[in-house]
This record gives C-alpha cells, sequence and structure tokens, in this order.
C-alpha cells in the first residue's frame, strides 16, 4: 500500500455565494492552517466539473492531496488526516453502498435548508475509512499521483452540477479497479433541495455511459442496471418524497 | 462412509454417463484432465463467500466478507483485463488492504480456511483413480486466483495426487485461462500430444465443456454438487427455506458433500437423520455446553433416554463440557420417577443423592417437553440443579434453571406450536433404542391394546432410531472440524424451520419414510399404532392433489436441469425430423445421448 506520508491537502471550493464560502471556509477553526482556495464562479459559472479539472491539470506535477468540496459544505470537527491514507483510493465523505438489496448511507452529518434550518441527520455513522460504491458531489478528496498514473480518471465535463462525484467512483471502479472510500469527519451540508431534471438528465447519461453497471447513488440508482435494482428497492429520500408530492398536486389540479 | 453402489450411482446422475462408458472413454484416451475447483474439490459451503464469512467470523471483523468479495471485483479490475482477468490472492489482498485497512487477515489464513473448507469430491477421485488404474496421465487445470503452488497445497491436503497441473493464474499476464479456452491449447502445446488423447472433466459449461470441445478436446461435464442440492426432490434438504446464512450454507454445504438420499444402501431416515437430526443434535449440543460453561455445571446428568445419542455426539465434537455421565436409575423408570408416592420420594431421593457429590453444581439433560420429569427430579435432589432441555413449552411450570434449546427465544411461538404436533419425529433421533415415548396426539380413531405384536413393533422402532441416529452421527463427525464457523442463534433458527416445515409440509417423500414407523402411545400397555396413524394425516391426504401438480412441475423442472443443453437444442430444431440418426453416430460416436436421442425420436414418431 502506497501511502501519502505529509503530502499537502488543497481544499478547492468553487462558489457563487461569497458569504457561505467565506463563513465555512476562511473562517472556519476547524480549517485554520489548511491551504484553502476559493474560486469565485459567480461570472463565469462553469461546471464543477470543469473547474476541477482545470486544476487537477494545474496540480497534477505536484504531490498534493486535492480536497474539492461544495460551497455549502460546512466542517464542524477535526478535519481527517491524510497522513496514513493511501494514495490509490478515491475518497468522500458522505458515500452510499448496498447492504443486500438497499442501499446504506455512511457518512453521518447534519443536512439543513440553506438557511441552516430544518435540519436533518443523514447516513450511517463511520469511525474509521469505510468502503462505498460512490460518493456523493459534496466532498471528493484525491491525490495527484493517483491522477497523474490514470490520465482516464478525471471528471466527466457532461455532467455540470450533479452526478459527477458518482460517475468519478464508477470510472474508478469499472476502469481502474480504485477503491471508493468515506473518511469519518463531522459536517453539515446545507443543501437540502429537490432532485432536479438535470439531475434525472444526468441518471439517463450515465445509464447509457455504463450500461452494464448498477449502483447505488445518493437520490437514485445509478447506471444501465439501475432498473434491476430497483425492482427490489426503491429510494424514499425527502427531495424526492417532496417533489412526488407536488407533482401530485399539479396532478390534482 | 458413502457405500461403493453410491459412487457408482452418483457417477450417473453427475455425468449423465455410467461407470462402464467412463472406463472406456478413459481407455480410449491418454491424458485424463480436471477442472480442479469445483471438481476436484469442493467446499463444505455453498460459495467461496462462505469462506470470507468464516473468516469474518473467525477474526472478529465485521465486514470482511463483503470487502472481501468487491476486492477481488476491484482487483480483476486493476490487475486483469477484458482479454485476461485472471488476478493472484495477493494482488486481491493488496486491494483489500486499501479498502478495508486494519483487517489483519492475510493471504495465509485464507489459504488455511480453504483447507479447512474443501474436500476431495470422493465421485470424480473415483474416475482419477480409474484412470490411474489404466496408468493415464492425470493433469489437473484450475482458473481461479490461486496460483498452481497454492492449489498443488490443497489437492495435497486432500490426498490428490496428479502428473502436472496448470493454473490460469500462473499465465494471467498471457491471458491464458479456460475462460477463453486459451489453456487448453497451452496444454496441449505443453504436453506434446494431439487434442483428441485428452479427456477432460470439468463443472463449467462453458469454460470446462464448450471450450473444451471448441480445441477438439473431449469433455465430460460434471454436476457441481451445490447444483445437485437444488434440486427438488431431494428429501430432507430444506433447501430454499430461510435465510441464506453462513450458518445454512454451511450445513447445506455438508448435505451436499454427502447427498444421503442418493446411497441407495441408505434409507431415507438415514438421510432425515443426516440432514435433519444431525444439525439438530449439533446445534443442542452446543447449547448444553455453552449453558453448562456460563452457569458453571460441573457435572452433566444426561437422561436414559436422551443420554444415549447425547453423550455419543458431545463425545464426536469433542465439545468442552464439564464431567458427563448417563444417569441410570435402574429400578426406577420415568413412570416410576413421575408417580412415585410421596413415601417413596426419600427413598428415591438418597438413591438418587448417594450417586451424586454434594458440593457440585448439576445439570440435567433431557428432551423434557413439559419438564415433568425435571420437576419431580428437581424436589428430589433439593433444587439444585439446571435443566437444559431440548425444548420446554411455553407455560410449563418450572424454576428459572430450567431452559430449552428450540423455543427459547421470542417468536417462537408458532414454531412450537407446529412441532408439538408430532414430537415423534424428534424423539426418534433422541430416544434410546428399546424405549417408548408417547407424545403424539391421536387424530383420530380409538387407541386399542397391540395383540402380541409389541416387540415386533418395537425392533421396527428401534431400527428406524438407529437409522436416524447414524445418520445424525454421521452428519457431526462430518461437520465436526468445522463447528467454529456456525452461529448458534442461526442454528437454532434454522432448526426450528426445518422442522415446523416438515412437520407441517411434508413431501410425499418424507412422509413415506416415517407413515410405518410404530409409534407407542402406552408403553405399559403396549399400545402403539404407526406414526402414520397420527401425523397430520388429513392434512396429507388434502395435500395429495397439489402434491401431485408440484411433484410433477418439479420433475418437469430437474428433467431441465438434467438434460444437457445439446439436446434441449436438438428438441427446438424444426429439422429434427429429416435427420437421419445412423450419420450423426459415424459423425459424432462418442455423443450417444445425442444420435440415440435422434434416434428414439424418429422411432417414436413413426
Amino acid at each position: 500500500m502506497n501511502n501519502s506520508n505529509k503530502d499537502p491537502l488543497q481544499i478547492f471550493v468553487p462558489y457563487v455565494n461569497e458569504k457561505m464560502a467565506t463563513d465555512f471556509f476562511q473562517k472556519n477553526s476547524n480549517l485554520s492552517g489548511q491551504s484553502i482556495h476559493l474560486i469565485d464562479n459567480r461570472e463565469r459559472a462553469a461546471g464543477l466539473p470543469q473547474i476541477y479539472n482545470e486544476i487537477i491539470e494545474k496540480r497534477l506535477e505536484e504531490d498534493a492531496w486535492l480536497f474539492f468540496v461544495h460551497e455549502d459544505f460546512e466542517v464542524q470537527g477535526e478535519l481527517f488526516s491524510t497522513e496514513n491514507l493511501a494514495k490509490e483510493a478515491v475518497y468522500g465523505t458522505f458515500g452510499v453502498k448496498m447492504d443486500g438489496h438497499e442501499p446504506n448511507a455512511f457518512g453521518q452529518h447534519r443536512c439543513s435548508e440553506k438557511n441552516g434550518l430544518k435540519v436533518l441527520s443523514v447516513g450511517l455513522p463511520v469511525t474509521a475509512l469505510t468502503w462505498v460504491e460512490t460518493l456523493d458531489c459534496v466532498a471528493v478528496l484525491l491525490h495527484t499521483q493517483l491522477l497523474r498514473d490514470r490520465p482516464g480518471l478525471r471528471f466527466d465535463e457532461n455532467l455540470t452540477f450533479d452526478l459527477y462525484a458518482e460517475d468519478l467512483c464508477i470510472n474508478a471502479q469499472e476502469n481502474f479497479g480504485i477503491p471508493v472510500l468515506v473518511v469519518p469527519l463531522e459536517f453539515q451540508h446545507y443543501s437540502k433541495g429537490f432532485v432536479t431534471d438535470r439531475y434525472w438528465r444526468g441518471i439517463k447519461y450515465l445509464g447509457d455511459k455504463y450500461p452494464d453497471v448498477g449502483v447505488p447513488g445518493s437520490c437514485s440508482f445509478i447506471g444501465g442496471k439501475a432498473t434491476e435494482l430497483e425492482k427490489h428497492f426503491v429510494y424514499d429520500i425527502p427531495a424526492n418524497t417532496k417533489k412526488r408530492r407536488d407533482r401530485e398536486v399539479k396532478t390534482a389540479r | 462412509m458413502p457405500s461403493p453402489e453410491y459412487n457408482k450411482a452418483e457417477i450417473v446422475r453427475r455425468t449423465g454417463h455410467t461407470l462402464s462408458t467412463i472406463s472406456s472413454l478413459i481407455d480410449g484416451h491418454d491424458i485424463i484432465s480436471f477442472d480442479v475447483f469445483g471438481t476436484l474439490l469442493a467446499r463444505y459451503a455453498l460459495s467461496a463467500a462462505d469462506v470470507y464469512g468464516y473468516l469474518e467470523k473467525k477474526f472478529d471483523v465485521t465486514g470482511f466478507c463483503s470487502a472481501r468479495r468487491k476486492a477481488e471485483r476491484l482487483a480483476r479490475r486493476r490487475f486483469g483485463s477484458d482479454e485476461a482477468p485472471e488476478v493472484s490472492l495477493e494482488e486481491i489482498y493488496d486491494v483489500l488492504s486499501v479498502l478495508f485497512p486494519g483487517h489483519g487477515v492475510k493471504p495465509e489464513d485464507e489459504l488455511l480456511a480453504e483447507e479447512k473448507f474443501s474436500y476431495a469430491d470422493s465421485v470424480i477421485g473415483l474416475i482419477l483413480e480409474i484412470a490411474r488404474q489404466k496408468g493415464k496421465r492425470v493433469i489437473g487445470l484450475s482458473d481461479s486466483y490461486l496460483s498452481k503452488t497454492q492449489a498443488a497445497r490443497l489437492l495435497e491436503t486432500n490426498g490428490i495426487e496428479l502428473d502436472e497441473q496448470y493454473a490460469s493464474c500462473d499465465h494471467r499476464r498471457d491471458g491464458l485461462g479456460k475462460f477463453n479456452g486459451r489453456i487448453f491449447s497451452f496444454m496441449i502445446k505443453e504436453e506434446r500430444t494431439a487434442p483428441h488423447r485428452i479427456l477432460h472433466f470439468g463443472a463449467d459449461l462453458v469454460a470446462d465443456v464448450e471450450n473444451a470441445l471448441a480445441c477438439g478436446i473431449l469433455a465430460v461435464h460434471v454436476k457441481p454438487l451445490p447444483d445437485c442440492l437444488r434440486q427438488g426432490d431431494i428429501p430432507f434438504s430444506n433447501a430454499g427455506i430461510g435465510e441464506a446464512t453462513l450458518t445454512t450454507n454451511l450445513i447445506r454445504g455438508h448435505i451436499a458433500a454427502r447427498l444421503p438420499h442418493v446411497d441407495p444402501e441408505e434409507a431415507d431416515l438415514y438421510a432425515y437423520g443426516f440432514n435433519m437430526g444431525g444439525p439438530l443434535l449439533l446445534g443442542f449440543c452446543n447449547y448444553i455446553s455453552q449453558r453448562a460453561n456460563q452457569d458453571g455445571v460441573d457435572q452433566i446428568l444426561l437422561s436414559q433416554r436422551a443420554g444415549y445419542v447425547v453423550e455419543q455426539a458431545i463425545d464426536i465434537l469433542q465439545l468442552p463440557v464439564p464431567q458427563v455421565s448417563v444417569l441410570e436409575l435402574t429400578g426406577f423408570s420415568r413412570e416410576e420417577l413421575l408417580e412415585a408416592p410421596a413415601t417413596d420420594h426419600a427413598q428415591l431421593s438418597d438413591e438418587i443423592n448417594s450417586r451424586l457429590d454434594q458440593d457440585q453444581s448439576i445439570a440435567i439433560v433431557d428432551v423434557d417437553w413439559d419438564l415433568t420429569v425435571f420437576n419431580v427430579f428437581e424436589k428430589l435432589i433439593n433444587g439444585r440443579a439446571h435443566g437444559y432441555f431440548l425444548g420446554t413449552k411455553t407455560g410449563t411450570s418450572a424454576s428459572e434453571r430450567a431452559s430449552g434449546y428450540l423455543f427459547g427465544g421470542p417468536m417462537t411461538a408458532d414454531y412450537e406450536a407446529t412441532i408439538m404436533q408430532c414430537t415423534e419425529l424428534v424423539e426418534l433421533l433422541f430416544s434410546r433404542p428399546t424405549s417408548g415415548v408417547s407424545k403424539l396426539r391421536p387424530v383420530t380413531g380409538e387407541l386399542t391394546p397391540a395383540d402380541g405384536n409389541v416387540i415386533s413393533a418395537m425392533q421396527i422402532r428401534n431400527l428406524a432410531m438407529q437409522t436416524v441416529q447414524r445418520g445424525a452421527l454421521d452428519f457431526l463427525r462430518l461437520v465436526h472440524s468445522r463447528v467454529d464457523a456456525l452461529d448458534a442463534q442461526e442454528l437454532v433458527h434454522y432448526n426450528q424451520l426445518c422442522f415446523s416445515r416438515l412437520i407441517s409440509a411434508p413431501t410425499n417423500r418424507e412422509y413415506s419414510a416415517f407413515e410405518g414407523v410404530p409409534h407407542f402411545l402406552c408403553p405399559d400397555r403396549g399400545i402403539w399404532r404407526n406414526i402414520g396413524h397420527f401425523w397430520n394425516a388429513d392434512g396429507n391426504s388434502n395435500q395429495t392433489l397439489a402434491d401431485l401438480q408440484n411433484i410433477h412441475l418439479q420433475q418437469l423442472r430437474n428433467y431441465d436441469l438434467l438434460l444437457p443443453d445439446a439436446l434441449k437444442r436438438l428438441s427446438l430444431r424444426d429439422d429434427i425430423d429429416q435427420m437421419d440418426w445412423r450419420r450423426t453416430m459415424f459423425r459424432h460416436p462418442t455423443k450417444i445421448s445425442y444420435w440415440n436421442s435422434i434416434r428414439r425420436y424418429l422411432r417414436r414418431k413413426n
């Protein structure tokens, strides 16, 4: 196992909400001393995979940990140490794997509205590295050596804001045999939104891209074999439930 | 041990050819090659994942089994390719060290576990022996993550000697394997022979049969043992009942290893003893051992009735138990214990106490559904005994010191109600030959004394008991070195499910095995009837029509499973009417079933 020893951790936060990014990262005492890069994406409005890939290309020759996180991600406890992490793996803070026919989410955290209200506890707690099938896009940690050795392992820029972490995980496992793991971290995700049409377009895209794959994601099954998995389990996450209710109301009208 | 007739019958069942056909096929070839994993070697489990499950339990690393399976999939992606997907055990553990850090299991541990679970398939062993006797060169082919050296170690452990072995793992960089057929060409080249001089036996229809045939090697398909277990007509196998757990898979793996119902020299009651009695006896003995150690018991007293088989079982299993002895109270029958008047209790008490050390903690072991014996006994020895029983009915008045194996936990009311309808089936396992037990509820009819044929009936019952107990003890002999892999809770649940299934919904074959066994309703007065007279007689007859339909459907399914693909395809050919069986025979002389099927079809049609 090739461990990272003391390669630096670089945190990258593309943002459109400056206050959120500043409060959750620059002013966050749990991240003091960390190398944080806030990337203003207000004017450019580029897809996150595109921004992440650009960062990767720029940093590829360094030996470093690249931690890609959303602006609405607040670390609320001590940050994990990268010292003993194997370089040849994809890490995140929240991910899903199957237990029999049911998906289980790992990486317990608080999930709330943008304003911090209506907090839900999501996922099972992890106290050690825990392998999963896919990670949520909220936070992805990669070592540059992993990316340097595998030029095919990059974020898919056809996916703009959803499912790119899931795609990376499927790509890493299916094409490179790279494990995907959740690291223990206390955090809050200020993003209790809806599953959008963009998400379902992404699901269709990944179904075509990986016709022989069926894996659980945070909000639905992913891949060409997703329908087979849906025969045994139907996702009923709050976001889906609300959307379904809205649809029912619309239909009733 | 299976009889020689068993192996011969199994050869026909698993290869579709008789021993003499196989022997003549061997005669016509110089090299006999065997698939190693799944053909020469089998596992006392249903899949490799059960071995990982065992490692998870042994090393107490929750999640090891799923991580190990995932690591293998990832390793094949990382180190292999579509053309050459094979990996080594070390490569799998390399990925596993990242996927599941700190798991603490080493490749060597897995190899040791494989050694523990693997055994030489006796049917294939017989074919191998014939090949050896005929002076043929014997070769092994393996498609697995184990190298030649690792596979050779497992073969050696199981007493299998080969002249040469080719492992896909050792040639993974070149993409040689049975899965793509390239290892057959490699073997032909290495052996410096022609393909038609090689005869191959293997369990995989594509990798072993189609790919070998494609290289010009004559291949015989050998049905794998776990597949045999899935055939529906196996009595007392309880296949598909309950959740698949490590425990149930191991029990079924041991049943698959023996398949007692196939043995022409064994009665179905032996299969009952092996398939169902064995797991029940195992669970009960484990329970006794655990409870005795937990309660700090110094001496276990087995009742005269249950002691006969339980003492042998404890001995076979080599369980950590305190001193065990059978309580043989000569002169005091079970009835005397129960019915003795208060005046006699003192005499009985003195008699029993004189045989026991006053300072010792004692446990009584019996079947005792209603705890009547225990309650009397407890009074006689002044309430200082623990009681471990096979099953104690809910609501039975007893001290807290008494506990039952089968009905002890929550959610067992349904099982209890069902099993209590016919405890005689269980008691056949636990009774001492020569004693009579009455626990059946009469459904119809009056009880009448027997007419002087009590001794004969008793003899028949004894024979039945001996057969059942022999089967159960044989199961324990087979399983005893892997008992540590079983989970006690899973085992008790499995036993509950199996016995309630048997008692409530026996198949006709299962019912027939018991219906003629005499059952003594009142041993003192010699009143007896056959078990079939009492056991769910109405329910069984009501099920007959549905059973027949199910059997017919099952037979069709079995037929479908047994029929080779080549014959299935033949039956679907539009031009079958125009085919000439003689021409087919000359073209494919060894495909006897094939051209004979065409011949039979044409003869019947015309």
